[in-house]
């Protein structure tokens, strides 16, 4: 009992850094057993329950052949520094940090470059991420507040084929999944450093006994950045409950608090590295901060084939940054550095019911749906002296977003399987600019049909085919924008999006899944999805320009083996041509090939060990400018034993100088030479070779 | 025997890979040069709306950094082209619809004397390769620095227009000084040209007396009847005056810039 208080009180404590700059909450907990797999009955021997055995068998069934599911021992052997960081192990997903821990990554799927969100949908639970009001970017992820030991399984739905993708699932989902298992209870203590400056604490209490979705974690970080100008302190705090029994219902309930301050180091120009070195900086003095307190609290019942679940949800929000990609092209004598300021709040509620049909093998099933997001958006340029001189936006918005899909899953046949659906969504727009001096409403809305069909043809393989549409909603800003051409010589420095409209993607896709032997698991899956629209982030001017329709073509290929319980392999491989159609060129940032190599070895007990090789082919830009592919080697070796587990990473172990966001545009960095308009070639450095050091006690 | 091959090809893989790890390389597209000349060909007697018949015989401008644009992957909506065709509206520029995205410029200042240096090089300009749509410019006050003598007229303004204006047998001679606010942009004005590396041109600057587009006139609302109100046949245009605002309002659109190619 005293040990669990002791436990209780650290993981408080944990949120706390010797910083002052930002509130840091922290919590956290360990990587959480793998959740139960469908069993098959071709399957031999026992489904593994370890936290780190890796195995095959681990793999459970998907719905669709894009899908996969990443367990808890999956991201437990990884040692993923944040809960953004853990969507590295998401295949063919590439994420991207242009400022420092803290800001929210950039993010590539399947061709899609989805800015900082804009098409990928995140769920928390049932919880959307995504933030349909965020002064920089629409759809803004914040993955901060996940403390990856926690997550008992991050599922990936790429591609939209599924009912309860929601908005900004046009290039796929990605849904964290909570628990902690009873490898992990009643709890661990975590602490990890690195030999450039980087401190992690984690303190997890889940008491024995209890369902998977009982613990409390916290999380804490500080980092001195791995060069100039990437400073970073962070927290979250995790707390979860569920009642098997309340009044009648399952209770079920979340809280989420997360804080945040960094530092951004800007960009490089390319031609800058032999002044300023390959992890220099402009120091132009950019960082940000932000919180958010989050709660959810579900009820669900399940009686005679019949199950209900309700849920309601809400969200308090504060993002600010401070920026400067440009240099001093735009204004010479101030600089063009923008701040930004986000205030935001969000309430949702939902229900959903599932009526299962047992003599045809099929449940029929319906959710509803609504969720407001209201908010104040301001941007300023700032000048040198960091005082603001001119407002660039002031909003205050709402946007209720009201949802219903109803389907059928039935599996008439050994060999079929279907789960077919039709989605509505609307969404309600009201805002106001200040700046423009406007008002306006608008509601839009989607209607997305979807069909996931699977064949398994044997008992060893399965066929896939999809279709699906998915949506990305407008940013609320646009819909006060003077219409293009309705003002004579108006400088289009504002909103060039065009009229304001949900965009939506075509996708289909088909697939196999061959798992000949317990140990063997493999893939490959064929993907096309066309979009009316694409809208890209312009980072220059912090606005989302409307372009000419895409296409992207392409396959995923994985592969799993593992000849014995402690050694595993594992490989996948993403090839994608991602083009715009009217002028066929390469969607910047976009690459042909990414994929990733993994060796494990290791037990729950004694030695253990993993390489990981992540490669990126070259990175196609605007205007036929490209930038080099890479490979990253990640090393992991250590020990463990009943009660503790010492690691020692290495992570970019061939020290590998990598250009891990790269862009093309124009800037103006060095007021003493002559100002040139040309896009020129800028990056952010992922970091150097980091060896970090990770010790942990499980009680 | 196949597994112990399988894992050999797997860390064959690895080592490969690993190997390719090497410095970050990027390439840049060469920017092609093609030179600048100020083109006065576009600068023909017109008939503004008030009837007046303007021929001008003098025109200098201060400006500095071309831009030339290329419409990139930016559009308009399919809806807004299908409404172009029935209801033409008055913006037929790509600085309305298109994204201008600048990828060729010739940065620095330039005073032009279309009138009397027609033909003068202003320059070479670089220009990635791609294909142009557009062009932008940013107007600035003369001074002494730009060579002009301390009595020229041009200093401590934009530009100087002089003509005369004609009507119903009645002559006016005209002279305009325009005051234009530092660095206003002219943007969308019309360039068309693709460009690759072979390509070789020569560019011509050029200011469009008469809209290409709509058919209005850089002298549209001046009545010059009205403005010699002396009747003595000549006109001063200065800041401060409505026909100074009237002219310079049109002389800042995008409707009467360009880029030629000749």
């Amino acid at each position: 009992m005293l040990r669990r208080a002791l436990i209780f009180v650290l993981g408080l404590v944990s949120g706390w850094l010797p910083s002052s700059a930002a509130a840091e909450g922290t919590e956290d907990a360990q990587p959480p057993a793998p959740t139960e797999t469908a069993e098959e009955d071709w399957f031999e021997g026992e489904l593994d329950n370890s936290i780190y055995e890796a195995r095959v068998v681990e793999q459970r069934p998907v719905l669709s052949a894009g899908a996969s599911n990443i367990s808890a021992a999956e991201i437990a052997r990884s040692l993923p520094t944040s809960g953004s960081d853990a969507l590295r192990l998401v295949p063919g997903l590439r994420i991207v940090q242009h400022s420092a821990e803290g800001k929210g990554h950039q993010l590539f799927l399947r061709g899609f470059d989805a800015v900082h969100g804009s098409d990928v949908e995140v769920l928390l639970g049932d919880v959307p991420l995504n933030e349909r009001l965020n002064v920089h970017g629409n759809g803004y992820l914040d993955l901060y507040g996940i403390i990856p030991e926690v997550v008992s399984e991050l599922r990936v739905h790429k591609g939209p084929f599924l009912p309860w993708q929601g908005a900004y699932a046009t290039a796929g989902s990605a849904v964290f999944e909570l628990g902690v298992g009873p490898q992990l209870r009643p709890g661990l203590m975590r602490t990890e450093v690195s030999q450039r400056g980087r401190l992690r604490a984690v303190v997890l209490a889940a008491p024995s006994g209890l369902p998977d979705e009982v613990f409390l974690a916290s999380e804490a970080v500080y980092d001195a950045g791995f060069a100039a100008d990437r400073e970073a302190k962070r927290g979250a705090l995790l707390a979860s409950y569920r009642s098997p029994s309340f009044a009648g219902f399952e209770l079920s309930t979340l809280l989420s608090a997360q804080a945040a301050a960094w530092e951004s180091p800007g960009v490089l120009r390319f031609d800058g590295i032999s002044e300023h070195g390959f992890y220099g900086t402009y120091d132009t003095g950019g960082g940000g901060s932000s919180e958010r307190l989050l709660a959810r609290i579900g009820l669900a019942r399940e009686h005679e084939g019949t199950r209900l679940d309700l849920s309601v949800h809400g969200a308090l929000r504060r993002f600010e940054l401070e920026d400067n990609y440009t240099g001093f092209l735009l204004y010479e004598d101030q600089g063009d550095a923008k701040r930004q300021l986000e205030h935001a709040r969000m309430l949702g509620a939902s229900t959903a019911l599932e009526q299962r049909i047992k003599r045809l093998s099929s449940a029929l099933f319906a959710k509803l749906g609504w969720q407001l997001d209201a908010g104040d958006e301001r941007e300023a340029q700032v000048g040198t002296s960091g005082a603001a001189w001119q407002t660039n936006r002031r909003l205050g918005a709402r946007i209720h977003s009201l949802f219903a899909y109803a389907g059928l899953r039935m599996s008439p046949w050994r060999w079929l399987a279907m789960l077919a659906s039709l989605r509505g969504d609307l969404f309600i727009y009201s805002a106001e600019n200040h700046v423009l001096d406007r008002k306006a409403q608008k509601n839009l809305g989607a209607l997305s049909p979807r069909v996931a069909l699977s064949f398994p043809v044997h008992r060893a393989l399965t066929l896939f085919v999809d279709y699906g549409r998915g949506f990305r909603p407008p940013e609320a800003r646009s819909i006060t924008a003077f219409r293009p051409g309705t003002v004579e010589d108006e400088e289009l420095s504002q909103y060039r999006g065009g009229q304001p409209t949900v965009n939506v993607a075509d996708a289909i896709e088909a697939g196999l899944r061959a798992t000949p032997a317990p140990w063997l698991s493999l893939g490959t899956t064929f993907f096309a999805t066309w979009m009316d629209r694409e809208v890209a982030f312009d980072h220059v001017s912090n606005t989302n320009l409307e372009l000419f329709g895409s296409r992207r073509t392409g396959a995923e290929m994985d592969l799993r083996v593992a000849p014995t319980p402690w050694l595993a392999f594992g490989a996948d491989a993403t090839f994608v041509d991602a083009r715009f159609e009217h002028s066929a060129h390469r969607i910047p940032g976009t690459s042909s090939w990414l994929g990733r190599a993994t060796a494990t070895l290791g037990r729950d007990r004694g030695p253990h060990g993993e390489a990981e090789l992540t490669f990126v082919t070259t990175r196609y830009l605007a205007h036929g400018a490209s930038a080099s592919g890479y490979a990253l080697l990640d090393l992991c070796a250590g020990w463990r034993l009943e009660h503790f587990d010492a690691s020692v990473l290495v992570d970019n172990a061939l020290d590998a100088k990598v250009m891990d966001g790269v862009y093309h545009y124009a800037s103006r960095f060095d007021l003493n030479g002559p100002r040139s308009a040309i896009p020129v070639i800028h990056y952010t450095a992922a970091a150097p070779v980091t060896a970090r050091f990770v010790f942990t006690a499980f009680f | 025997m196949w597994k112990k091959s399988l894992m050999l090809t797997v860390l064959l893989v690895f080592v490969s890979l690993a190997l390719g790890v090497c410095d970050p390389e990027a390439t840049e597209p060469s920017p092609v040069s093609l030179p600048v000349v100020a083109d006065n060909t576009h600068i023909e007697p017109c008939t503004n709306a008030q009837g007046w018949t303007i021929t001008v015989t003098a025109l200098r401008v201060a400006l500095e950094n071309l831009e030339l644009t290329i419409e990139g992957e930016t559009h308009a909506s399919l809806r807004e082209h299908l409404r172009e065709l029935a209801v033409p509206t008055a913006h037929a520029h790509p600085g309305h619809y298109a994204g201008g995205e600048v990828t060729g410029e010739l940065p620095g200042k330039l005073l032009i004397d279309f009138m009397g240096g027609h033909g003068e090089s202003l320059g070479a300009a670089s220009l990635l390769p791609g294909n142009y749509n557009g062009m932008n410019l940013y107007l600035r006050t003369a001074t002494a620095a730009d060579g002009l003598t301390a009595d020229d007229p041009l200093v401590g303004h934009t530009a100087v227009i002089a003509g005369t204006a004609e009507k119903s047998g009645t002559v006016v001679q005209f002279e305009a000084l325009l005051d234009v606010n530092e660095g206003t942009q002219v943007v969308g004005g019309p360039f068309a040209l693709a460009v690759d590396a072979q390509t070789s041109a020569k560019l011509g600057l050029a200011l469009f007396t008469i809209d290409p587009s709509e058919k209005d006139t850089l002298f549209d609302g001046l009545d010059f009847g009205e403005l010699d109100s002396d009747g003595d046949g000549a006109v001063s245009i200065a800041a401060g005056q409505t026909a100074h605002n009237l002219l310079m309002k049109t002389f800042i659109r995008h409707d009467h810039w360009g880029v030629t190619v000749q």
